[in-house]
């Protein structure tokens, strides 16, 4: 099985170690992974701030970078949504553009999607250790339905504790350009999300989105913790 | 109470919420206690999902045909007795309620709950022209002393912890201090029902018009919607043109959503169903009642694309759930509506120019969306007003500024991969440039970024 | 649903409304049971215009002529519905629908037969509404101070149903 991963801009400049634990996870169940070369953004943050032009410029280039059948697999619940929601209603008034929309659309999953509905990787044993806590980004969880799906290959990982989170779907803050426009909101909703976090007394907090992450990971630095942040790849990645 | 519209200062009103800490931990709790009330009451409904459908349908299909609606409604509550009024916007709707008032030489007007009444700044206008007004919903009552307005559609006084609202009374009603609810609103209700025995007239609102019967429907739990609409001999109930339901057939599904996502409660203490005036031989309604329905811009929302908002019930769900609204309270939002449905019915009913900085008042979490009982698409029509802004000429020149680039950018990975290395290398500056509170809350850019670790 | 599991959800949902909840098999019973639920020095007020009405105040003493002044007010109300314990007090007969909301107060008596099992069907028996329609569903509350629950704020304190064959 052969796949096209999209890396995301933010792991791109920011995280790449959480591409590396996408691609170490891919190759261990066997799966080919191909990086289309010149891949960019997937316009979230023009489409958020309604700037669909530029949004719609970002998605052309996405088309035509990720073209065939393979799905495309992207360790970002934000960037998938956008691009599974999204991209077909900024082509809805071209045929040729549409098609390709539609197409890349059916055929996007976020990671973790990814490794429980076509890996049944939550069927293996990982290993794991400490307490985690999860927090359910915003579009993973309301946008791409994806609730179950992290908590499942959390339980894979042997010898870790789970411990929810109170108001785990809560929003972090980061919310795209919201955060650069209103910092003093989303300082303080990233405040709220260390609370919760910190309430758990766990020691590692995990999620699926690296924006979030980065954003609690600054909430909790803030807040003088040293509880680990990690997206759930590589957790899941250390534990092979 | 009228107050200058302060949306243009959302940044800095919330920026002095986020400081008040008796303020944060009033939000905290009330939206809290919200989220469990209405899961709790929800829990009663066997298919909510498909109730959400009616509810929405109902709704669609009374704005796909309104002015008809409307015109029935009107037929039928003029046939009850009402005089049925259409103001075509704040200025008219207040200068008729005022003239109504003053012909009749009323003195002194109990009113219950309206926030309509409070978007067109009626008590003010009232109060300048000698007409004494006072506000008997404890809420309303409560800011009303304090001279506040409303910092959320149900619970007006929401932003209030006990202490002091305890103060309040104490130093404004002469009554000896206690902190306790219970005591409070037992004080409410003496200083109340003086009021309610003596006035002259009462102002209402309405949850909603009824077109087949011509009736209003008043939901309330104190009981002084009911006094006001039924003790004197004048009844003036104002509400705005989108809240007609075809018939009393299509209330049941009202009834069993508002109240839960409202307060969650399985129904209000009252649902009041007022047709017309008195009739003879009967010992109950006013003798004379005005309806006064009120435009104030619905007519161009109907006909614009973001028309969805015009489905509103005005249940406060959606601000319950918000981040946002939790974080800066009503009053941050500068004008009569907060929170998500407060973010885009102020934008699309006073213009970009006064409220252009709302529509950045959304993280676009969707969790106003999961809970809306009519299904307003709210993320979507806050993504339209954004688009709208740009148009409109209202958008951040350093954004715009930024997207440009980023448009071109994103297309072209040379420049895009070249921004990236020029980020890194000015990343000190770039930090010191937007604030710790920006690019300092974001890591060093890898020296390696993850494309150029790839084959 | 059977009628006696529509009296049931009544009284179970009224219950919850936080009204107080009393079946009585007869006239006979009536009488002997609101001249306890309006204990010694209530003022009451009754319209009296139902053998029911006038069975209820048959043993009560301190009778006042209008609502005004009644710390009570004992009446047979016009339907119930069983979906949500409401009970529904309407201005037909030339009553006062006032009398349900200015006492401190409210007694409420129900024939079973009066009670309907949803919100639909009480509405389909309305036809052209009267007047003023009041569906009541326990006492009256706020919780606007701190959402803390305070029951009895301008409508009566205290709501007393009682479901009569």
């Amino acid at each position: 099985m052969r796949v096209q991963l999209f890396g995301t801009c933010m792991v791109d400049s920011f995280f790449p170690e959480v591409g590396e634990a996408t691609v170490r996870l891919l190759e261990h169940f066997g799966v080919e992974v191909d990086y289309p070369r010149g891949q960019t953004c997937c316009g979230q943050p023009a489409f958020n701030a309604g700037y669909r032009q530029q949004a719609r410029g970002a998605a052309e280039h996405f088309l035509s970078i990720f073209t065939g059948d393979d799905p495309i697999v992207t360790p970002s619940g934000s960037c998938a949504a956008m691009v599974k929601h999204h991209y077909p209603e900024l082509f809805h008034d071209d045929l040729k553009m549409g098609e390709l929309a539609r197409s890349a659309a059916s055929r996007v999953f976020e990671m973790s999607q990814f490794l429980v509905q076509v890996l049944r990787a939550h069927e293996r044993v990982f290993i794991g250790k400490g307490r985690i806590t999860y927090h359910s980004s915003c579009h993973l969880t309301r946008s791409l339905g994806v609730r179950e799906e992290p908590l499942l290959l959390i339980s894979a990982l042997a010898g870790a504790q789970f411990v929810p989170m109170p108001d785990a779907t809560r929003c972090c803050g980061f919310g795209g350009t919201f955060m650069a426009k209103l910092p003093e909101i989303s300082c303080a909703l990233a405040d709220d999300k260390a609370e919760s976090i910190m309430a758990t007394g766990a020691d590692t907090v995990t999620g699926c989105d690296s924006a979030c992450l980065m954003t609690i990971a600054d909430g909790l630095k803030r807040r003088g913790s040293d509880i680990k942040v990690r997206h759930l790849v590589q957790l899941l990645a250390e534990g092979l | 109470m009228s107050e200058e519209q302060t949306s243009r200062n959302f940044r800095a009103n919330s920026a002095a919420s986020i400081a008040d800490l008796s303020l944060r931990a009033a939000m905290k709790n009330a939206t809290d206690t919200f989220g469990t009330r209405r899961t709790a009451a929800l829990e009663a409904i066997a298919d909510l999902e498909a109730l959400r459908d009616k509810a929405s349908d109902v709704r669609m299909q009374v704005l796909d045909r309104l002015p008809e609606y409307l015109e029935k409604f009107t037929t039928n509550a003029t046939r009850a007795g009402a005089t049925v009024h259409r103001a075509a916007d704040a200025q008219a709707a207040r200068e008729l309620i005022g003239s109504l008032l003053k012909e009749r030489g009323v003195k002194m007007a109990a009113k219950g709950k309206s926030m309509v009444s409070e978007e067109i700044g009626l008590n003010a206008h009232l109060q300048a022209a000698g007409i004494e007004v006072v506000e008997t919903d404890l809420g309303e009552f409560i800011i009303q002393l304090e001279g506040e307005t409303p910092s959320h559609i149900i619970v007006p006084a929401i932003h209030k912890n006990r202490q002091q609202v305890g103060r309040l009374f104490a130093d404004r009603l002469g009554v000896p201090y206690s902190e306790d609810p219970q005591v409070l609103t037992k004080i409410a209700r003496k200083v109340m029902r003086e009021k309610f025995l003596a006035a002259d007239a009462g102002i209402s609102g309405a949850n909603f018009a009824i077109a087949e019967t011509g009736s209003l429907v008043l939901f309330t739990n104190e009981g002084n919607g009911r006094m006001v609409t039924s003790v004197p001999k004048l009844h003036i109930a104002i509400l705005s043109v989108e809240k007609v339901l075809p018939s009393l057939a299509e209330l049941p599904t009202f009834i069993r959503l508002l109240p839960r996502s409202a307060t969650g409660q399985a129904i209000t203490s009252y649902v009041s169903i007022i047709t017309g005036t008195r009739k003879p031989g009967e010992a109950t309604g006013a003798q004379e009642l005005h309806i006064v329905l009120l435009d104030n811009g619905r007519s161009e929302i109907l006909a614009g694309a973001c028309r969805e908002m015009l489905k509103c019930i005005r249940c406060g769900a959606c601000m319950n759930v918000c981040p946002v609204y939790r974080t800066v309270g009503g009053h941050a939002y500068g004008w009569t509506y907060p929170g998500p449905m407060g973010m885009v019915l102020t934008t699309l009913l006073t213009g970009m120019e006064k409220s252009y900085p709302l529509v950045d008042a959304s993280t676009l979490c969707g969790a106003c969306v999961d809970v809306c009982p009519v299904r307003i698409p709210l993320v979507e029509l806050i993504l339209k007003l954004r688009e709208r802004r740009i148009k409109e000429g209202y958008s951040d020149t350093r954004e715009r500024l930024g997207m440009r680039f980023f448009g071109a950018a994103v297309q072209r990975p040379e420049i895009f991969f070249w921004a990236q290395r020029v980020s890194r290398l000015f990343w000190p500056v770039i930090q010191k440039l937007t604030g710790k509170d920006v690019a300092g809350r974001l890591p060093e850019p890898s020296s390696r970024p993850f494309h150029r670790r790839m084959p | 649903m059977s009628r006696e599991e529509i009296v049931t959800l009544f009284m179970e949902k009224a219950a919850l409304a936080a009204a107080g909840t009393l079946e009585v098999a007869d006239s006979e019973a009536l009488s002997a049971a609101v001249p306890l639920l309006v204990q010694d020095g209530k003022k009451v007020y009754c319209p009296a215009l139902t053998q029911l009405e006038q069975a209820a105040v048959r043993d009560v003493v301190f009778r006042v002529e209008g609502y005004a002044q009644a710390d009570a007010t004992v009446e047979e109300v016009l339907a119930g519905i069983a979906e949500t314990g409401s009970i529904v007090c309407a201005s037909v007969e030339g009553r006062a629908v006032q009398a349900s909301l200015l006492p401190s107060h409210h007694v409420a008596i129900l024939p079973t037969g009066k009670i309907y099992a949803t919100l639909e069907e009480f509405f389909a028996s309305l036809g052209t509404p009267p007047t003023n329609v009041a569906i009541i569903t326990g006492p009256s509350r706020t919780a606007d101070i701190e959402l803390t629950l305070a029951i009895g704020v301008h409508g009566p304190e205290r709501l007393d149903i009682i479901v009569t064959a």
